[in-house]
């Protein structure tokens, strides 16, 4: 009788109270531009580029641009044909191999008339002319892979670090969590995603297409000093605006290197496989 | 017997190697070899990839993102009108969508601001710097107008026909 009292008073320390259910949200923002290449990556590209080039026909001019036409004549304008062969001269750099109008030592390299005018090919005392934005001849410049917000370093745009993934982060309690939600009244039960989803929407407003990746969690943390499992909701903001509704909301948007500072070593570490390295 | 199996072996080979261009006729596991193609032996290093020349092009989205690619057609820069990014097909759910018409920078529409006068018709605006708004009030008003007494107006001259001929007598 006595073991059975110890027995008992044993399994009544152990056991608490049920965990509280509750779902964590990931939402991240896909890279926008092509992930940063390293310096090797960059060199072996560049050499695989010159090689191609090297490797390439000859430009078939005859097949483009037809004889005697005025796009034909400004093709030419610009692309002079090479120095011909002639063995009354000498050549220090080698003989011309001429095919085609081309040199077949080297790679071809074939300007095009322009829509617009370039700075180089300016008179003297002439200024460039302005070219209002509507203009469908403009010259195409490729917008910057630095934005605005990288400049200033600016943690809660979305506009940052457009070539990697981002996170979501809110701060709790003076600790950086992914944003958490309870269920408030336990009548119904909620699904999870659902959870989630409606949590999102009070965090950062009803503006956000998102896209969320299962119903399925894809992790179960378990919060030992809160008593609370927190199933992983995994979703992918695709546009619109995350606008904190509650003004005292601090949040972030970083990368998985970024959240390494941020987050708490051992929870970073049970989690850190969810994260994208691009 | 080891021997044997190898004789049958080829025997069996050189049988479904056979040509049958005169019957025409393919039966079942039986190789036929085109007469045309004489295969040669490439030999190490003489083998050359066929690359056609090749620019790189700048493409520029109708929202101004750009997409750097390669591409055989002498274009180092391609603006795009329509596209994906404002095609009401690939976003339904946008109603901020400013669709271009394409031909509003060519030669047809330039003619057309020109000698609009001459048809008759008010100056035709350009369509650029027109927001959709607008064109579906201008929509409407069209919709209106073929609501009431719309007559198709004689541009021609009258042609013959027998029955008014006899209605005419």
């Amino acid at each position: 009788m006595i073991g059975g009292l110890r027995r008992s008073a044993i399994r009544a320390y152990a056991t608490k109270s049920s965990p509280i259910i509750s779902s964590s949200l990931l939402l991240s923002r896909n890279p926008v531009v092509t992930a940063d290449l390293d310096p090797f990556q960059s060199q072996f590209y560049k050499y695989q580029q010159e090689l191609w080039r090297r490797l390439m026909w000859t430009f078939p001019k005859w097949f483009y641009f037809r004889e005697g036409t005025l796009a034909e004549q400004r093709y030419r304008q610009l692309n002079r044909d090479p120095v011909a062969y002639n063995p009354d001269l000498e050549f220090p750099r080698g003989k011309p191999e001429i095919r085609h109008r081309r040199d077949r030592r080297f790679k071809q390299e074939i300007k095009l008339p322009k829509t617009y005018k370039l700075a180089e090919d300016l008179a003297e005392g002439e200024t460039l002319p302005v070219v209002s934005k509507n203009d469908l001849a403009r010259q195409i410049i490729p917008n910057s892979r630095i934005t605005e917000a990288d400049k200033v370093n600016d943690l809660t745009s979305l506009e940052r670090k457009l070539s990697r993934t981002l996170y979501l982060i809110i701060n709790q309690n003076g600790k950086w969590i992914l944003p958490n939600f309870t269920e408030q009244s336990s009548e119904v039960p909620t699904a999870l995603h659902k959870l989630a989803e409606d949590g999102l929407y009070q965090l950062g407003g009803e503006k956000i297409n998102y896209f969320n990746v299962s119903n399925t969690p894809c992790h179960l943390h378990i919060n030992q000093a809160e008593n609370k499992k927190e199933f992983i909701i995994k979703s992918h903001i695709l546009s619109g605006e995350f606008k904190p509704q509650d003004e005292s909301l601090k949040y972030l948007w970083l990368t998985k290197e970024e959240l390494k500072d941020k987050l708490d070593a051992k929870y970073y570490y049970e989690i850190n496989h969810l994260f994208s390295d691009v | 017997m080891f021997s044997r199996s190898i004789v049958r072996s080829t025997n069996s080979i050189s049988q479904t190697f056979t040509r049958n261009v005169s019957r025409n006729v393919s039966m079942s596991g039986e190789v036929t070899l085109s007469n045309r193609r004489i295969m040669r032996k490439i030999k190490m290093g003489k083998a050359r990839p066929a690359i056609f020349y090749q620019f790189d092009t700048l493409v520029e989205l109708s929202d101004g993102s750009v997409v750097r690619r390669r591409s055989q057609a002498p274009k180092d820069e391609i603006r795009m009108i329509s596209d994906q990014r404002n095609s009401e097909l690939w976003n339904p759910h946008r109603s901020d969508l400013v669709s271009v018409d394409p031909n509003s920078a060519g030669k047809i529409q330039k003619f057309n601001e020109r000698y609009s006068l001459f048809e008759g018709k008010a100056d035709i605006p350009s369509e650029t710097d027109e927001s959709p708004k607008q064109s579906s009030a201008k929509k409407d008003d069209f919709l209106a107008l073929l609501g009431e007494n719309a007559t198709e107006v004689q541009k021609g001259g009258k042609m013959f026909s027998k029955k008014e001929l006899k209605t005419r007598k």
